[in-house]
């Protein structure tokens, strides 16, 4: 999986409207859409889609999309 | 199982009433968390007082003499005091004789799964002929009422159950699994032994998002619950089915998952493709029962069905240890009073 398709796939489960203008560098937690239900539907999208249990103490450390998606890996 | 009865309070509480939101954010949570109304206890009423009175209703369908009550199980998180067991209380309380073997459990959310598998296990040595399983919780006074996390998930409830030696019964097939490694997602750190209450345990945090509470009280990590749930109990069912040829279409008549929240049970429902008109929901009325949910998706929503015929069930638990439990097997018909309240 490329970080463009990961981006892809976390726009689509945090409901990011601009999702053009992600990049790996983004800080996902400034996003105004950002909440704990979009954190809810990532851990979502890293089971139901990746099929990995994503461990949550890293999730709260990672501040970036790329953070997130070395977790994807 | 010969019935199932449920008792819960007359208070009922809407999202929209919950001082802790605003107006938008209830709408929010009823739209994607999906409970609107809870049912929440006065507090002087215990698990054990919902419990008795289903479990009067329940003995009164099925015309069981008290003195024939050979088993009393007392699943509760919630129970009257630290000592002695509430079983004890229950069993002079509600007039059952002294040779009652009487035992609480406090496993939570798969407190059901968990008390018809003991009872059901004694019954089968067939010295005992007949069990009572008291299953029900005041969660909501276990935690803050300034937590957002929580205060809005759960409702009370107490369920009871009956069961009796029949050696003509369909068998019952349950798998248990335990992780205990993730026992802090769901706890109350102060109260126990390793950390009893002292004044420090009063002392309360603002953990910000809404969320203030003390060590004193049981707090719920939403995310690491979330991510649990949504993962470990669906790959349990999938491979529960698989192992015991159940073809979920043409074997299950209904599906009973644990009603923690419909993010959860939706993902659940989701990632096992099952048939929606198969999965009954009552949370939007009454919330997270914790153990009790599961017999109060018996008596709200398929009362008809289980008074009536034989209905195979698929049921799927998952709570705190964290612990999480499949069960499946044909249940009545058997008895089951009107909802009772208190």
């Amino acid at each position: 999986m490329t970080i463009k398709d990961f981006i892809e796939k976390f726009a689509e489960a945090a409901e990011i409207e601009d999702a053009a203008a992600l990049t790996g560098a983004t800080e996902f937690r400034e996003l105004d859409e950002w909440n704990s239900l979009a954190a809810l539907s990532v851990i979502s999208m890293f089971e139901e889609e990746l099929d990995k249990e994503l461990p949550v103490t890293e999730f709260k450390k990672a501040r970036t999309i790329d953070d997130l998606f070395a977790l994807a890996q | 199982m010969a019935g199932v009865s449920a008792c819960v309070p007359e208070n009922v509480v809407a999202t929209e009433d919950i001082p802790l939101f605003t107006p938008e954010e209830a709408e929010v949570f009823n739209n994607t968390v999906g409970i609107k109304r809870r049912h929440i206890a006065p507090d002087d009423v215990c698990a054990s007082d919902m419990c008795q009175k289903a479990a009067d209703a329940l003995l009164e369908g099925l015309g069981w003499e008290r003195d024939s009550i050979d088993v009393l199980i007392f699943e509760s998180v919630t129970g009257d005091y630290r000592t002695p067991p509430t079983s004890c209380i229950l069993q002079d309380r509600m007039g059952l004789p002294d040779t009652t073997f009487c035992l609480d459990m406090p496993m939570g959310c798969c407190g059901c799964l968990y008390a018809i598998t003991v009872g059901a296990n004694l019954l089968t040595t067939g010295n005992v002929r007949r069990a009572l399983l008291l299953i029900g919780d005041t969660a909501l006074r276990m935690g803050s009422m300034k937590d957002k996390s929580r205060v809005p998930l759960f409702g009370d409830c107490g369920a009871a159950i009956a069961l009796e030696y029949d050696e003509s019964a369909p068998e019952i097939v349950v798998d248990f699994h335990t992780l205990g490694k993730g026992y802090k997602a769901l706890m109350t750190p102060h109260g126990g032994f390793r950390h009893p209450a002292t004044p420090e345990s009063f002392i309360e945090e603002d953990f910000g998002n809404g969320i203030v509470r003390a060590p004193y009280h049981t707090l719920i990590n939403g995310m690491d619950v979330f991510s649990f749930a949504i993962s470990r109990p669906p790959k349990s069912v999938a491979q529960f089915m698989a192992d015991e040829g159940i073809d979920k279409d043409s074997d299950v008549d209904h599906f009973l998952i644990h009603q923690a929240n419909k993010m959860i049970v939706d993902r659940v429902v989701k990632k096992l493709k099952l048939p929606l008109d198969k999965v009954p929901y009552n949370l939007e009325e009454y919330g997270n029962l914790g153990g009790a949910s599961i017999p109060s998706l018996m008596v709200t929503r398929l009362r008809d069905e289980l008074t009536h015929h034989p209905e195979r069930l698929l049921m799927s638990s998952f709570g705190l240890g964290l612990s999480w439990a499949t069960m499946s097997g044909t249940f009545g018909p058997m008895v089951i009073p009107e909802i009772q309240s208190i």
